[in-house]
């Protein structure tokens, strides 16, 4: 989908993003710099410059006289006085369509952007999805990797990603009644349509493979949608598994999806209109989160989804930080997750709630758990819905799993966290 | 110890040292030549706009400074939205065009970050939705394409309205 739009050949405006801009998120830019050389709209200082709207009578040079007084004045586009430097900072805070517009505005935007175009789509993808690599020659792969496919821009990876048409991999966790049990799931969308030009909404075709259930494949046909007209990018998806393709046919179909996108994060529910006993939740992370990250992992990729985190050698602290959904109450939380790995302890602190809560961490076969303390006795409905022991298991036990940059908390209500992890301490090095 | 600052039309402004800090300027500044008590002059921000930055670093100073190493991070900043913005700062940066890009200059200027992301968010906010012809009308910009450039370049980018 990506194009290329630096077709004019005077290419002169020079200015480019660093190639570390992903990484360099606070660029300091504290020397003032040369604004970009532009024309601009020359009018009077009294015309306000939300009631002009005709381009057509004024005169095209940088300053002009006002009645025959002979007083210079200055004339201000404030967008365009910016230093270059300044004005390539804060393109980064536009999504890519609002770039592609913005370049359409004049020919000194058109070049700058398209100059940059590669590096400013390069800090949305990474950004955006949460990529998170100590070798940035592993973004590089990425892009260059998917199904053969060429990719040849960072514009073709973001607009590809940013109709989830990829692979993901996580876990469901099955409904009460099973006994919480999770199976590992993946699921690849194929292909992506358009259902409606005016809404947004996309139509997908799917599978899903259950590698623990017999290594069944479904096929999967949903909805990705769209929350506003000047959006492009979906926040929800339904789907529903409708053909047993491959596998036992005790798989009971067809089974109802419906779920939310954070990023490179996929979390949401089966059964959405079941009891509470009868719900399931699962969570799917992007393949390209996978690779080359701070946790290495310690079986193929292709046979097991799960990482050990124990056994690797470079054991640092980490920091966990995302999107917790509390699937039953449908409330979003941002928490963040400290853990250090050197002495199995951690914390876990609610980002709106001022508090956090002290656990300890240990192995348990391939997956890591978080054993919390039993929270107070008194005053239980005060507690937050962190509390895990007051709806989950005794000892207040939650499966963590790595899944690519992100970990997957399985909550046994049956609900599910989803935390990003970026390295910190000595593995900074490489930023 | 109060800190005096002076602004580029020589108006004082006497404020403390905290609010002074949140600026990473004059915060490395007051560090190397200490508490000297004479008027730091800002040559490159003028009164008025100095006294919004002000104001602003008042409001602020109770906040945590952001570590190198959380601005540096790439997923905080993916969670930057453009839309993400304090209530009181929101009514702060409601400001004509000119006064928002001189505080988005001051800011970057004097080094607070967290202002300039403000600044830089709000134009975001102002340029998101819009059509080239609002964008120009909105920002003084002059449309410099030929009809035919127009008309070339409205074709790469169809894509992308259509995406």
């Amino acid at each position: 989908m990506g194009q290329d739009t630096s077709s004019f050949e005077d290419t002169e405006s020079s200015a480019h993003l660093p190639a570390d801009l992903d990484f360099s998120m606070n660029t300091q830019i504290s020397k003032p710099a040369e604004p970009l050389v532009l024309r601009r709209h020359n009018k009077a200082p009294s015309v306000s410059s939300c009631s002009y709207s005709s381009s057509s009578s004024w005169i095209s040079d940088t300053t002009t006289l006002v009645d025959s007084t002979d007083i210079m004045v200055s004339l201000y586009s404030p967008i365009q006085d910016l230093p270059t430097d300044l004005l390539l900072h804060l393109l980064r805070y536009l999504p890519p369509l609002s770039l592609h517009t913005l370049s359409r505005t004049c020919k000194p935007l058109h070049k700058l952007i398209a100059a940059n175009l590669d590096a400013l789509y390069r800090y949305h993808t990474i950004a955006r999805f949460g990529l998170s690599s100590p070798h940035l020659k592993h973004y590089h792969a990425l892009r260059l990797a998917h199904e053969g496919i060429q990719e040849q821009t960072w514009a073709d990876m973001y607009w590809r990603l940013t109709v989830c048409k990829t692979r993901w991999v996580g876990w469901a966790l099955d409904r009460a009644t099973n006994g919480f049990e999770a199976y590992p799931m993946e699921f690849v969308i194929r292909d992506v349509g358009l259902l409606s030009k005016r809404k947004g909404d996309m139509s997908i075709d799917a599978v899903c493979r259950w590698r623990s259930v017999g290594d069944a494949l479904t096929g999967v046909s949903g909805t990705l949608s769209i929350p506003s007209h000047h959006s492009t990018q979906p926040t929800s998806i339904s789907f529903v598994e409708h053909t047993l393709l491959r596998g036992p046919n005790t798989i009971a179909l067809p089974n109802r999806y419906v779920g939310s996108i954070w990023g490179s994060v996929m979390i949401g529910w089966y059964d959405p209109g079941g009891t509470r006993d009868m719900r399931g939740v699962f969570g799917v992370v992007m393949e390209e989160c996978f690779g080359e990250d701070c946790i290495a992992p310690t079986s193929n990729l292709d046979d097991q989804p799960l990482f050990d985190t124990l056994s690797d050698g470079r054991q640092v602290i980490f920091n966990y930080s995302g999107m917790l959904t509390n699937v039953v109450e449908g409330t979003n939380y941002s928490v963040a997750l400290r853990v250090d790995l050197r002495s199995n302890t951690g914390s876990l602190a609610i980002a709106n709630g001022n508090s956090s809560r002290p656990f300890t961490l240990c192995a348990s076969g391939r997956a890591l758990r978080v054993q919390l303390p039993s929270p107070p006795s008194t005053n239980s409905e005060a507690l937050s819905w962190w509390e895990i022991p007051r709806f989950n298991g005794p000892e207040g036990e939650v499966d963590l799993r790595k899944v690519g940059n992100g970990i997957l908390g399985l909550f046994r209500e049956p609900a599910l966290g989803v935390f990003y992890v970026r390295p910190c301490g000595e593995d900074q090095n490489y930023r | 110890m109060p800190v005096v600052l002076q602004a580029s039309d020589n108006q004082q402004f006497t404020i403390e040292k905290a609010v002074a800090e949140r600026s990473m300027l004059l915060k490395n500044m007051l560090e190397d030549v200490g508490e000297a008590g004479e008027p730091i002059p800002l040559p490159n921000v003028a009164g008025s706009i100095l006294k919004k930055v002000i104001e602003y670093c008042e409001h602020h100073k109770e906040d945590p400074v952001p570590s190198a190493e959380e601005d540096k991070d790439a997923f905080e900043s993916s969670r930057r939205k453009a839309d993400d913005i304090d209530e009181w700062d929101a009514q702060f940066i409601k400001v004509g065009n000119e006064e928002l890009f001189e505080i988005i200059l001051a800011a970057n200027y004097l080094d607070i970050k967290p202002l300039l992301d403000l600044g830089c968010k709000t134009v975001a906010n102002m340029i998101k939705g819009k059509t080239p012809e609002q964008i120009r009308e909105m920002f003084n910009i002059e449309n410099d394409f030929t009809p035919e450039e127009e008309d070339q370049i409205r074709r790469e980018n169809e894509w992308a309205a259509d995406a």
